[in-house]
C-alpha cells in the first residue's frame, strides 16, 4: 500500500509539466493560435528558471522570470499570426529554434562551458495540513510542491473559465469561428494576443519545473520531448482540462513506471521501457484523433478585410 | 493545414519585368534578413563583452582559410542538404517531416549493421548495400508516420517527432546491446567494414564521395519537381489538396509517398555519415541536423533548387561557431540564434515587401 | 449597448429621429480594385429599403463598411444625425447597426442560445433570462425556433431565423439582411417577409439586399439602386415596376438580351417559365443515356447519410437541373458524380461503364467534367500559374509530355490558344491564377472541363457570383456542350436559371430525389413545397 502511494504521489509530481505545457497549448489553441514551439521555450524556461535560481538563490524569482520570458514568446507568435498574418507553423518552428539556441547560450554564458554541472535547491514539499495525514492519499494528493497545488487550481480554473463562464463561450468562438465572433464585437486580435501570451508562459513554467522540481540541474536535453508529447495531449484530451488532465497522468504514469522498472531490475532492455511513453502516444493518437473535437480554426489566421474567407 | 512557404513556382517572369531585376528583388528580402540578423546578433555579442568584429571574421573565414576548414564544410553540406530536402519534399505537399533526426539515426544504425555483419565483403558490393540499408530504414521509419497520416489521420508533425524520440532508444540499444563497441569511449557502435567506408575525392583531407550522391539527390529533386508529372501533381496537391484532389490528383498517396521519400534521404543522410565520416554509428551522431534542415529548407522557401545554396551558407555558419567558440569565447550556440534570426527576419521581410506592393499598386 | 428593449418605440420626436441612417461619400478600394466610388445611401424609420444591383456593383461592401468590418478609404456616416465613427463590429452593435450577412455567422457547434448571447456578456443577466428573451422575440416577430437546440442542427432557414434574433436580441434600429433568401424555399421567403413587415412595424428600418428585383418589389418601400459602386438611383416602390429596376441595375446592356439578362436577375421568371423552346431546337429525349445513377447512398463529410438510394438519368443532348434548398445532398450528389466523393452503395454509369468506386483519374478519362461551386477554393491552383491550372488533370496525357518530361513550350502554347478562345482577361499563361476575377476564373475552369470533350457535365451553381457577361458565357457554354451531345447535370439554388437552362427538373430534398417536372410543368410554389419535403403523393 505505501509502494503505492509512492508511486501515486511520483505520478502526479510527473504530471506537472505535461499539464502545464497542455494547458498552455490549449488555451492558445482555443483561440485558434497553434503553438508548435513548446519544446523550445520550455527549455528556455528550464535554463532561465535554473540561471536565475541559481543567481539568486530563490526559486520563485526563477519561475516568474521564466514565465516572464514564455510570455515574451507566446506574445512574439500571437503578434506574428494576428497583426502580420505569417503561418503559424513557420513562426512556432522558427520560435522553437530561437528558444532552444537562447537557452543553450544562456547557460553557457552563465555557467561557462566547463564540465561542472552546479545544482540548485529544488522546491520543498508543502504537506497540506490534516489532508496529508490521511492514508495513501495524503501522500499521493496532498504531499507536494507548490507547483503541484497551483496547477491543479488552474486546471479547475481554466475549466470552470471556458466552459462555465459567457467570457469564456466568448473566448472559444474565436477559435470555432473568428468571423461570427468579430461580427459581434467580440475582439479576435485581443483575445489570441493574450491567450498566446499565458499559453508561453504556462509552457515556460513547465520547463523550470524539471531543473526547479526534477533535477535540481540544467542539461540541454531535459525537456525530453515532453513539449511534443504535450501537443498530443492537447489533441487527445480534446482541448478540453478535465480530458488533459486524465491524458497528463497517463504520461506521467508511464514515465513513473518506466522509471521503477529500469530501478527494479526487471529484465527488460531499458531502451524499451524508455520509448513506451513515445510509442503509447503512437497508439493513442490513431483512435483519439478520430473523436477529439479540435477549435474549427486552429492554426489558421483571420483577416477581417479578406473577401475569400 | 496549408502549405505555408510560397510554392516553387517555375514562370518565368513575367513579360514587362526582366529576368535580373526580378532576381534582385527576389534577393533583395534575403539581403535584408541577413544584415538585419548579424546586426541584431552582433549588438547582443557586444553586449557580452566579446569583439564582434573578431567573431564574425572567424565564423565566415574559417571555411575558406583552410583546406581543413572548407573539407569540414562541405562534409556538414552533406546531411544538411540531405535532410533539407527530406524536409521540403513533404512540404510542398503541406506536411511536416521534423522527423529528419530519426531518419537519420535509424539509418545509420541500419547501415552500421550491415557494415559490421558483413564487414568482409568488398567495397563493391558492401557499400552499395550500406547504402541502401540507409535510405531503406529511412524510408520504412518516415513509412510509420506516412501509414498512420495516411490510414488513420494521425497529424504527422507529432508522429515523425515522436519516432525521433524512439530513434535514440534504438540506436542506444545497437550500440550497447548488439554491436557494442567498449573501446570507443562514448556510445556507439563497432567500426564496420573496410568495404563500407566511401573513397575519399581530393585532399588530404578530401571529402567523401557521398557528396556526389548529395548533389544527385539534389539535382534529381529539381528535375522532378519541376518537370515531371509527378512533381507537377505534388506541386498542385500542395498549393491546393482539395481542387488537384477534383482533377484526379490523389493527394493522400502523393503526400504518403512524398513523406516515405523525406525518409528515404534522412536515411541516405545516415547512412553517408557511416560510411563518409565516423565509420560507424554514434550517439550524438545527429548533432543539430533536424533543426538545420528545417532552417534551410525554410529559408529557401521550400525550392530544391535553392537548398543546396543556402546548406552551404548554414555550413559555413556551422563550422565558423565552432572556430569562434574556441578562439573568441562566444558559445556556438550563439549561432543558432543567429540561423533563427535570419527566418524571423525573412519572414518579416515578405510582410514588409508586401505591404509596399499593395501601396505602389 | 442595453438590453432592456428590444425594438425602439416609434414615436419621439429625437433630432434626427426621422434620419436613422445617412451614408454619404463613401470610397472603398481593395488594392487595385475599386468597390466603392462615392457611394450613398439615406434610410427613413420604420422602412424597408431595398439595396439592389448586379454582382460586384457594392452592396454587400457598403454595407460591410457601416458595419465595421471593412474601414472605408473616405465617406461620413451619420446615425439619428450624429456624426458616427464605427471601426469595428463593436461600434456598429453600439450604434444599433446589426447586419445578417450572407454566409451565416455562427459557431455551429454552439447551440441557438449560446450563438445569440455571443459578445452580450458585459453587465448581462444569466443564460436563463436571456433564454426567455429570445422565445419572446420570436413569439413577437414570427422567428420560430428553439433556443436550446445545436445549431448545426438546424436547417438553412432556422439559422437565418437565428441571425436575425441576434440582432434584434442586441436590440437593433437598423438590420441590414444580405441576401436572405437565397437558400430559402418559396414558402420560407413569404415567412421572412412576414417577420420583416412585423418589425418596421415597430421603428426599426431594414436594409434588404438583393439581387433579384421580383423579392425587391414584394418586399421593400423604397429601393436603391446601385451600380458599378455608386448609387445611382432611389424609387419608391409605387414607381417602379420589374422592367424598370432591370434598366436601372444593368443599364447599357438591356435591349440587346433583354430575356436572358433578365432570367439572370429573376425578374422574368414570377411563375412564368419559358414553356416551349423555340422551335428547330434539338429534342432532348432523342439522345441514348449517358449518365444512368441507381440507388446511390453516400455519407457528407461527418459521416452522415446525405444521399440515400439516389436515382437519375441523363440523356446525351439533355440539360437535367436539380433543384433544392442548400444542403439537402447537392454538394454531395455533384461531387459523386465527379467522382470525388466515394458511394456507399448504388451505381454511377457513364456510358455503360460503371465508375462507383473507381479513382477520380478513371472518372476523368471516361469523360467526367466537373464544374465546382466554390471555385476559389476548389477550381483553381491559386498560388499557380494560368498554365498550370489548364495542364491540372492532364498533366500525364501523352501529348503533354515529352520523354517523359513536361512540354512546358507546349503547355504554355495551348494556354495562350485557350486564353485566347475563352477570353480570359489575364496578361498570360505564366500569370497568377489566384489574380483572376471570379469570372475569368471560371472561365478558366470552363476551359478546363471542356478540354477534355466531356461526355457527362457537372455544373455547381456555376453562375453564383458571376456579372451577367460571365453569366452569358457560362449558358453559353452549357448549351454547346448540350449540343455537342453532352449530358449535363446542373445542380443550382436558383430556380429562375433552372427554369431557363434545364430540360428537365427534380427536386432533391433530403438525398431523395422527391419530384420530377418537365420544362414549363410547373410553377415555382410547387417546387417549393417539393423543395420543403411535401411529398407527392401526401
Amino acid at each position: 500500500m505505501t509502494e503505492f502511494a509512492a508511486l501515486a504521489q511520483l505520478t502526479v509530481v510527473a504530471m506537472v509539466p505535461y499539464l502545464l505545457a497542455s494547458l498552455g497549448t490549449m488555451l492558445g489553441g482555443l483561440t485558434g493560435v497553434f503553438s508548435v514551439s513548446q519544446e523550445g521555450v520550455m527549455l528556455l524556461g528550464a535554463a532561465i528558471g535554473f540561471l536565475v535560481s541559481y543567481g539568486t538563490g530563490s526559486t520563485t524569482i526563477g519561475i516568474l522570470l521564466a514565465a516572464g520570458t514564455g510570455a515574451v514568446f507566446g506574445a512574439a507568435l500571437g503578434w506574428a499570426t494576428t497583426v502580420l498574418r505569417l503561418d503559424q507553423f513557420v513562426v512556432g518552428l522558427a520560435l522553437f529554434f530561437a528558444a532552444t539556441g537562447l537557452a543553450g547560450l544562456l547557460y553557457r554564458i552563465v555557467i561557462g562551458q566547463g564540465a561542472t554541472t552546479p545544482r540548485v535547491d529544488t522546491l520543498p514539499r508543502l504537506e497540506i495540513p490534516l489532508l496529508s495525514d490521511v492514508p495513501v492519499l495524503g501522500t499521493a494528493l496532498f504531499s507536494h510542491n507548490v507547483l503541484v497545488y497551483l496547477a491543479a487550481l488552474l486546471a479547475v480554473a481554466a475549466w470552470f473559465f471556458l466552459y462555465r463562464t459567457r467570457a469564456g463561450l466568448d473566448l472559444r468562438s474565436v477559435g470555432e469561428n473568428p468571423k461570427a465572433a468579430d461580427s459581434l464585437g467580440i475582439p479576435v486580435v485581443r483575445n489570441r494576443l493574450w491567450t498566446a501570451t499565458v499559453g508561453g508562459a504556462l509552457m515556460a513554467v513547465a520547463g523550470a519545473y524539471l531543473p526547479l522540481v526534477y533535477t535540481g540541474t540544467y542539461t540541454d536535453s531535459i525537456v525530453g520531448g515532453r513539449g511534443w508529447l504535450a501537443i498530443a495531449l492537447t489533441f487527445f484530451g480534446g482541448w478540453r482540462p478535465q480530458f488533459i488532465v486524465l491524458g497528463a497522468l497517463f504520461f506521467a504514469a508511464m514515465d513513473v513506471v518506466a522509471l521503477r522498472a529500469e530501478v527494479a531490475g526487471i529484465d527488460i532492455p531499458s531502451q524499451v521501457l524508455l520509448v513506451v511513453p513515445y510509442v503509447a502516444t503512437l497508439l493513442v493518437m490513431v483512435f483519439a484523433f478520430r473523436w477529439a473535437k479540435v477549435p474549427e480554426f486552429l492554426g489558421r489566421n483571420y483577416d477581417r478585410e479578406s473577401r475569400t474567407a | 493545414m496549408s502549405a505555408p512557404v510560397l510554392t516553387d513556382t517555375d514562370a518565368p517572369a513575367p513579360a514587362t519585368e526582366r529576368p535580373a531585376v526580378r532576381l534582385l528583388r527576389g534577393l533583395l528580402p534575403y539581403v535584408l534578413a541577413l544584415v538585419l540578423a548579424f546586426a541584431v546578433s552582433g549588438v547582443v555579442i557586444a553586449a557580452l563583452g566579446y569583439d564582434v568584429v573578431e567573431a564574425y571574421r572567424t565564423i565566415v573565414t574559417t571555411s575558406f582559410r583552410t583546406g581543413f576548414g572548407f573539407t569540414e564544410t562541405l562534409t556538414k553540406w552533406v546531411p544538411l542538404t540531405l535532410l533539407a530536402l527530406g524536409f521540403t519534399i513533404p512540404l510542398a505537399v503541406g506536411r511536416f517531416n521534423i522527423g529528419g533526426e530519426g531518419q537519420l539515426l535509424v539509418g545509420a544504425t541500419a547501415a552500421a549493421g550491415v557494415g559490421i555483419v558483413y564487414a568482409d565483403l568488398p567495397t563493391a558490393v558492401l557499400l552499395p548495400l550500406v547504402v541502401l540499408a540507409g535510405v531503406l530504414s529511412g524510408a520504412v521509419w518516415a513509412g510509420i508516420a506516412a501509414f498512420l497520416m495516411g490510414r488513420f489521420r494521425v497529424n504527422e508533425i507529432l508522429s515523425t517527432v515522436l519516432l525521433n524520440f524512439v530513434s535514440f532508444q534504438v540506436l542506444d540499444y545497437a550500440a550497447t546491446e548488439v554491436w557494442s563497441d567498449p573501446a570507443a569511449g562514448v556510445a556507439a557502435t563497432q567500426r564496420v567494414g573496410e568495404g563500407a567506408e566511401l573513397p575519399v575525392l581530393g585532399g588530404p583531407p578530401g571529402v567523401h564521395a557521398g557528396i556526389l550522391l548529395a548533389l544527385l539527390v539534389a539535382a534529381v529533386t529539381t528535375v522532378v519537381t519541376r518537370r515531371t508529372a509527378a512533381g507537377f501533381e505534388l506541386r498542385a496537391a500542395g498549393a491546393n489538396p482539395r481542387a488537384a484532389a477534383i482533377n484526379g490528383i490523389r493527394v493522400e498517396k502523393v503526400a504518403v509517398v512524398a513523406l516515405v521519400v523525406g525518409g528515404a534521404l534522412g536515411g541516405l543522410a545516415g547512412a553517408l555519415e557511416v560510411g563518409g565520416v565516423h565509420g560507424r554509428a554514434i550517439e550524438g551522431m545527429q548533432s543539430n541536423f533536424l533543426l538545420l534542415g528545417i532552417i534551410i529548407g525554410l529559408i529557401a522557401r521550400g525550392s530544391a533548387l535553392w537548398v543546396p545554396v543556402v546548406a552551404f551558407g548554414i555550413a559555413i555558419l556551422e563550422v565558423g561557431a565552432s572556430s569562434m567558440q574556441r578562439t573568441v569565447g562566444v558559445p556556438a550556440e550563439m549561432v543558432l540564434i543567429i540561423e533563427a534570426l535570419i527566418l524571423i527576419f525573412l519572414l518579416l521581410s515578405d510582410v514588409i515587401a508586401g505591404r509596399l506592393a499593395r501601396r505602389v499598386t | 449597448m442595453s438590453g432592456a428593449t428590444a425594438v425602439g418605440p416609434a414615436g419621439g420626436a429625437a433630432p434626427g429621429r426621422d434620419r436613422p441612417l445617412t451614408m454619404s461619400g463613401i470610397s472603398k478600394s481593395f488594392g487595385p480594385v475599386r468597390a466603392l466610388t462615392d457611394a450613398d445611401l439615406q434610410l427613413a424609420t420604420g422602412e424597408v429599403h431595398g439595396l439592389v444591383g448586379g454582382n460586384g456593383a457594392g452592396k454587400t461592401t457598403l454595407m460591410n463598411v457601416l458595419y465595421g468590418l471593412y474601414r472605408a478609404d473616405s465617406g461620413e456616416i451619420r446615425v439619428d444625425g450624429r456624426e458616427a465613427h464605427i471601426r469595428s463590429p463593436r461600434d456598429a452593435i453600439a450604434l444599433g447597426i446589426g447586419m445578417v450577412h450572407q454566409h451565416l455567422l455562427q459557431v455551429s457547434s454552439y447551440t441557438v442560445l449560446e450563438n445569440v448571447v455571443l459578445g452580450t456578456s458585459a453587465g448581462s443577466g444569466g443564460l436563463r433570462g436571456a433564454a426567455r428573451r429570445i422565445t419572446e422575440l420570436s413569439d413577437r416577430f414570427g422567428l420560430a425556433v428553439d433556443p436550446r437546440a445545436r445549431t448545426d442542427r438546424l436547417s438553412v432557414g432556422a439559422r437565418q431565423r437565428v441571425e436575425i434574433l441576434k440582432v434584434l436580441y442586441r436590440g437593433a434600429r437598423v438590420l441590414v439582411l444580405d441576401e436572405p433568401t437565397t437558400n430559402l424555399t418559396p414558402q420560407e421567403v413569404d415567412g421572412l417577409f412576414a417577420s420583416l413587415r412585423g418589425i418596421v412595424a415597430e421603428g426599426t428600418s431594414v436594409v434588404f439586399i438583393s439581387h433579384k428585383a421580383r423579392e425587391v418589389l414584394a418586399i421593400c418601400d423604397r429601393i436603391s439602386v446601385m451600380r458599378d459602386g455608386r448609387r445611382i438611383a432611389t424609387v419608391p416602390r409605387s414607381a417602379t415596376d420589374a422592367t424598370g429596376l432591370a434598366s436601372l441595375m444593368v443599364g447599357e446592356l438591356v435591349g440587346e438580351q433583354t430575356s436572358e439578362v433578365a432570367a439572370a436577375l429573376g425578374v422574368g421568371a414570377v411563375g412564368e417559365v419559358p414553356a416551349a423552346l423555340p422551335a428547330g431546337q434539338r429534342r432532348p429525349d432523342a439522345g441514348r443515356v449517358r449518365l444512368s445513377v441507381s440507388g446511390v447512398t453516400a455519407d457528407n463529410d461527418h459521416g452522415v447519410p446525405a444521399l440515400r438510394g439516389l436515382g437519375l438519368e441523363v440523356r446525351a443532348g439533355e440539360v437535367v437541373g436539380v433543384a433544392g434548398v442548400a444542403g439537402n445532398g447537392q454538394v454531395e450528389l455533384a461531387e459523386v458524380l465527379a467522382g470525388v466523393r466515394p458511394v456507399r452503395a448504388g451505381s454511377v454509369a457513364v456510358d455503360g461503364t460503371d465508375l462507383a468506386g473507381a479513382p477520380t483519374r478513371r472518372w476523368l478519362s471516361t469523360g467526367v467534367a466537373y464544374v465546382p461551386e466554390d471555385r476559389h477554393r476548389d477550381g483553381i491552383l491559386g498560388a499557380g500559374t494560368v498554365a498550370d491550372n489548364l495542364l491540372l488533370g492532364a498533366q500525364r496525357r501523352a501529348d503533354n509530355r515529352r520523354a517523359g518530361l513536361i512540354d512546358w513550350r507546349r503547355v504554355r502554347e495551348h494556354a495562350r490558344d485557350t486564353i485566347e478562345r475563352y477570353s480570359i482577361k489575364t496578361p498570360g499563361p505564366d500569370a497568377l491564377a489566384g489574380n483572376l476575377s471570379g469570372g475569368n476564373i471560371q472561365r478558366l475552369v470552363l476551359a478546363r472541363a471542356f478540354d477534355r470533350e466531356p461526355a457527362v457535365l457537372v455544373l455547381q451553381n456555376p453562375t453564383r457570383g458571376l456579372d451577367l457577361r460571365s453569366t452569358r458565357f457560362v449558358y453559353d457554354r452549357v448549351h454547346e456542350a448540350r449540343d455537342r451531345g453532352c449530358a449535363v447535370v446542373l445542380v443550382s439554388e436558383d430556380l429562375d436559371e433552372l427554369s431557363l437552362l434545364a430540360d428537365r427538373m427534380v427536386v432533391l430534398y433530403s438525398g431523395e430525389v422527391v419530384g420530377e417536372r418537365a420544362r414549363g410543368d410547373y410553377d415555382v410554389y410547387e417546387l417549393g413545397r417539393l423543395m420543403a419535403g411535401v411529398r407527392e403523393d401526401a
